[in-house]
This record gives structure tokens, C-alpha cells and sequence, in this order.
């Protein structure tokens, strides 16, 4: 996936046009942490036949791999059962970034 | 003949009587003069005053505040408007009924009738607790600061999707059917948990163990909101999670020196074991983060500090510095481990870890405190096994008298709000309003 910077410049750029083509307000945060938001606006910006739109919507669709199967959330088990520190750490692998940190718990 | 009795026939007993009860009487009386009656302490009002304040700022704004920021931007309104709501719910039910059959004398299980909306309460009379020089409408509305954040703490579990109007009938519900009969078998002279030797001193099991297993089976029974485990829940504003931390952290200090229920020594050393169990608790939890996550969070910070006010409270009035720094450490993982393995581990949507965090961090402290309870602090020994019993009989009582609140509520309007409602937001739909 892109970096914030990147993704917030198309996210951005795609609210703007939203609301100046098809007058459709989007939550820019929601799409960063939410795939499957980001996705239907991507499906709406391209419905909207606007050339400028539809770009950016695919290239935000490229960076923030929205075509890419979602990674499953569980990881994979390995024979010996792990230990504290292993299950805390793997219980949620890529958690650090806030998109990621914030799925099933706040803490 | 023995020598009282021939007294007695021959009529000396008679002018001998008067002498010797008044000989009985005497030492009576002077043992009478010898403990003053009790008279209002202006110095001890002053500070249970301030400390009532303080804790009432603990849910106005510090849990409004300390939620409200952990929401997501669709919901803040609302989670904050329950906190505020539950304050005047509670106060009215406190005034009602609460407080009488609460703190007032009874039987083991639930207090007396004599205050019922606080009639009978002079402005002269004084608390009625032994040693406590106060008077009885500061202790009224002491308790009453205390039974509502216990309310308000509840409402962390069951963020984001319940209905205002169940809120507003959980609040009235729960603070009389289940916080006021555990707070008489703990605080009362003659509940069946005092009686025992059960050690709370502030509300590790009144207050935290309580809420936090009610919000435990609130977000079992009410079931875990749309989206959860699979989308990023992003809390709208972690600047007015610390603003609510640190306020609950000062607020504090009321809490737990307050139930000194004067301005003495006690209070001091109960300040002075809050401060040191939240620090190090909050240093504890971050210092695990950094070692889990490999960096430390603002939330992490706070919340454990959270934790180990929690596991402190019980504790304050009866354990040493040593021992509350102690507290902290073991509140500080303890509480790190309930809001993260243990969540997952149960799988319901806590939502703002009322159960991790307080339910927890309250059974941890209610317990140390039947190790570390010193009587050269709190003039008592603690024993662990009276202390189990008191979480055990806290924890089924809240757990299952919960449930039947729920299920109530749940026949008379409704638990929890529609999809399209939780979809939009209940600051909108509940409330028409919005954070700009």
C-alpha cells in the first residue's frame, strides 16, 4: 500500500470531485480505515462518467489495493502452542498503524 | 447467714441502696463524659465538600470525556450525552429510594426505608457513621457522586449502539436493583459483606467490579456492533480521552481519600497510595506496550493509569506505599492483559473496556488488598478467602440481577438501535445534532 501522504492527496482530490460532480459528501478518514466504504465510492466516482474522477479512483484503487483479497485476520497456527508475548504479538500482526489497530479493539 | 442477706432483714440494705447505685452509676457516667458526643466538624465538612466535587468531576466531565473521545466522530455526542443523563437519572432514583436503602440501616441485604426521598434528613443531623462528623447530606451526596460514575462506567460497554431511551431505563434500573444492594452489603455497618470482614474501602467491588461485570454481560446480551472484528473502529479524538483521564486521575483523590470521611491522616495516606498505584500502573502498562508493540500509546499511558486507580480504590485506606506501588505494577499488567488476551479471549465487544479495564483492575485490587491490608494502616487485617467471597458474591449478584434488567428493557422499548441508525450514527438520529 502507498504511503498516508499519497492516499490522503487522491482521498482528498476524490471528495472534492464528489461533491462538485455528483454533490455526494464522502468521509475521507472512513475511506483510509475502511475498505469496503472506500470501495463503493470508487464504484460511485466511476459511475459518475467524469474522466478526472474516474482517474483518480483508479489510481486510488491501485494504491490502496482495494482489488486485493483482504489478508485473513486470524494467523496462521504453528505446531507449539505459542507463548504469552508471541500470542499478544501475533494476536494482531500489522497493528501499529491506525487503520490496522483499531479492528476488534481499542487497546 | 451470709452478711447481705442479715443487711436485708434488718433494713440497712435499705438506707445502704441509694450508696452503692450510685456508686454503680458513677463510673457510667464518667465513662459517658469520657467519649464526647458527636458534633459537626467544620474542617472534615470542608473537605468532604470539595471531595464530593471532585468525584462528581470524575463523571462531569472526566468519564463524558474519557469515552467520548474513544468513539468514533458519528457517535461522540451521544456517548457523552449518556454520561450526562445518567448523572441526573441516578440522582433522581438516589433521591427517591437509593440512598435510604443504601446507606440507611436495615438487614444484611438491603437497607432501611426511613429516608425514602431523603425525608427525615435535617439540616443538623449528622451522618450517622461512627466517626464521622459530617453531615448527613454531605454524606448523602457523597454516595450519590459514587453511585453515579458507577453508571456511567457501565455505559463503556455498551458504546455506539444502545438505545437513549434504554440508556435513560438502565440507569434508573440498575443503579437501584444492583448498585444500591451491593453498596449496603459493603459499606453498611450491617451488610452481610461488612459483617464479614470484606475490605472495600473506596469501591473496588461496590464501583469497579460491579460495573465492569455488568458491562461485561451488556455487551454479551446487547451483542457487538456492525463492522466489529472487521473494520477499523477509530477513536474521533484521543486528545479528549487524555483530558477525561487526567481529570478522573485528580478526581481521584476524592474518591479514595474522601472515604476517610474526614480530613486526617487516612485521607493523606489514601492520597498519597492513589497517586503512586496510577503511576506506576500507567508506567507499567506503557512499558508492556513498548515491549508487545513496540512503541508506547497515549491510550495505553492513560488507560493504564486508569487500571491502577481501579486496583488501588479498594485498597487505599488500608495498605502502604510500598504496597500500592505494588498494586500498581500488577494493575498495570493485569489490565493491559484483560483489555487485549482476555478481550479476544471472550469475544464480545467491550467496547471501551469497561470489563478489561475496571472489572479487572477491580478484582485485582480487591484481592491484593486481603494480602496487603496492614493493620498499622487501616486498623484491620485483610483475609484473602473473605475477600474472594466478596468478588465472587459481587460478580454473580451484578452478573445475573444485569441480565434481568436487560431482558426488561428489552420488552419495554428495546435494547439497541437499528442498522441504518448504528450505519448513520446516533448523534443524528438520537439526537439530531452532529460534531461539525
Amino acid at each position: 500500500m502507498e504511503p498516508d501522504s499519497v492516499l490522503y492527496g487522491l482521498l482528498g482530490r476524490i471528495h472534492l470531485l464528489m461533491r462538485r460532480v455528483a454533490n455526494r459528501i464522502t468521509d475521507v478518514e472512513y475511506m483510509r480505515a475502511n475498505k469496503d466504504y472506500a470501495r463503493e465510492i470508487v464504484r460511485l466516482g466511476t459511475a459518475t462518467g467524469n474522466p478526472e474522477l474516474a482517474e483518480l479512483c483508479r489510481r486510488l484503487r491501485q494504491a490502496m489495493e482495494l482489488d486485493a483479497p483482504e489478508a485473513p485476520a486470524a494467523p496462521p497456527r504453528s505446531e507449539e502452542a505459542p507463548g504469552l508475548l508471541d500470542r499478544l504479538r501475533t494476536g494482531r500482526p500489522s497493528a501499529t498503524h491506525p487503520t490496522e489497530r483499531y479492528i476488534g479493539s481499542l487497546r | 447467714m451470709p452478711g447481705f442477706l442479715a443487711a436485708r432483714r434488718s433494713g440497712r440494705f435499705a438506707r445502704v441502696l441509694p450508696w452503692l447505685a450510685g456508686l454503680l452509676v458513677l463510673p457510667c457516667a464518667a465513662f459517658a463524659q469520657a467519649v464526647p458526643p458527636a458534633r459537626l466538624d467544620g474542617a472534615n465538612t470542608a473537605w468532604m465538600l470539595v471531595a464530593t466535587a471532585l468525584v462528581l468531576m470524575m463523571t462531569l466531565p472526566g468519564v463524558a470525556l474519557f469515552y467520548g473521545g474513544m468513539v468514533r466522530r458519528k457517535n461522540v455526542l451521544s456517548t457523552m450525552s449518556q454520561s450526562i443523563a445518567i448523572a441526573a437519572v441516578v440522582t433522581l432514583v438516589w433521591c427517591a429510594g437509593g440512598y435510604s436503602l443504601a446507606m440507611r440501616p436495615g438487614n444484611g441485604f438491603i437497607g432501611g426505608f426511613d429516608r425514602l426521598l431523603l425525608d427525615g434528613l435535617r439540616l443538623d443531623a449528622l451522618a450517622g457513621i461512627q466517626g464521622a462528623s459530617i453531615p448527613e447530606s454531605v454524606f448523602a451526596v457523597f454516595q450519590l457522586s459514587f453511585a453515579i460514575i458507577t453508571t456511567a462506567l457501565v455505559s463503556g460497554a455498551f458504546a455506539e449502539r444502545m438505545k437513549f431511551s434504554a440508556v435513560l431505563l438502565f440507569a434508573a434500573l440498575w443503579s437501584l436493583l444492583v448498585y444500591v444492594p451491593v453498596a449496603h452489603w459493603v459499606w453498611a455497618p450491617d451488610g452481610w459483606l461488612a459483617q464479614l470482614g470484606a475490605l472495600d474501602y473506596a469501591g473496588g467491588t461496590v464501583v469497579h467490579i460491579n460495573a465492569g461485570v455488568a458491562g461485561l454481560i451488556c455487551a454479551m446480551v446487547i451483542g457487538p456492533r456492525a463492522g466489529f472484528g472487521r473494520q477499523a473502529m477509530m477513536p474521533h479524538n484521543l486528545a479528549l480521552t487524555l483530558t477525561g483521564a487526567a481529570l478522573l486521575w485528580v478526581g481521584w483523590f476524592g474518591f479514595n481519600a474522601g472515604s476517610a470521611l474526614a480530613a486526617d491522616a487516612r485521607a493523606g495516606m489514601a492520597m498519597l497510595v492513589t497517586q503512586l498505584a496510577a503511576a506506576a500502573a500507567g508506567l507499567t502498562w506503557m512499558c508492556a506496550e513498548w515491549l508487545v508493540r513496540g512503541r508506547p500509546s497515549a491510550l495505553g499511558l492513560v488507560s493504564g493509569a486508569v487500571g491502577g486507580l481501579v486496583a488501588v480504590t479498594p485498597a487505599a485506606g488500608f495498605v502502604t506505599p510500598g504496597a500500592a506501588l505494588l498494586i500498581g505494577l500488577v494493575a498495570g499488567v493485569g489490565c493491559y492483559l484483560g483489555a487485549t488476551l482476555l478481550k479476544r479471549a471472550l469475544g464480545c465487544d467491550d467496547a471501551l473496556d469497561a470489563f478489561g479495564i475496571h472489572g479487572v483492575g477491580g478484582v485485582v485490587g480487591a484481592l491484593l488488598t486481603g494480602w496487603l491490608a496492614t493493620p498499622a494502616i487501616g486498623g484491620v487485617k485483610g483475609y484473602f478467602t473473605v475477600q474472594l467471597t466478596g468478588v465472587a458474591a459481587t460478580a454473580a449478584y451484578s452478573a445475573l440481577m444485569t441480565l434481568l434488567v436487560l431482558l426488561a428493557i428489552d420488552r419495554l422499548v428495546g435494547l439497541r438501535v437499528d442498522e441504518s441508525t448504528e450505519t448513520d450514527g446516533l448523534d443524528i438520529v438520537e439526537h439530531g445534532e452532529a460534531v461539525a
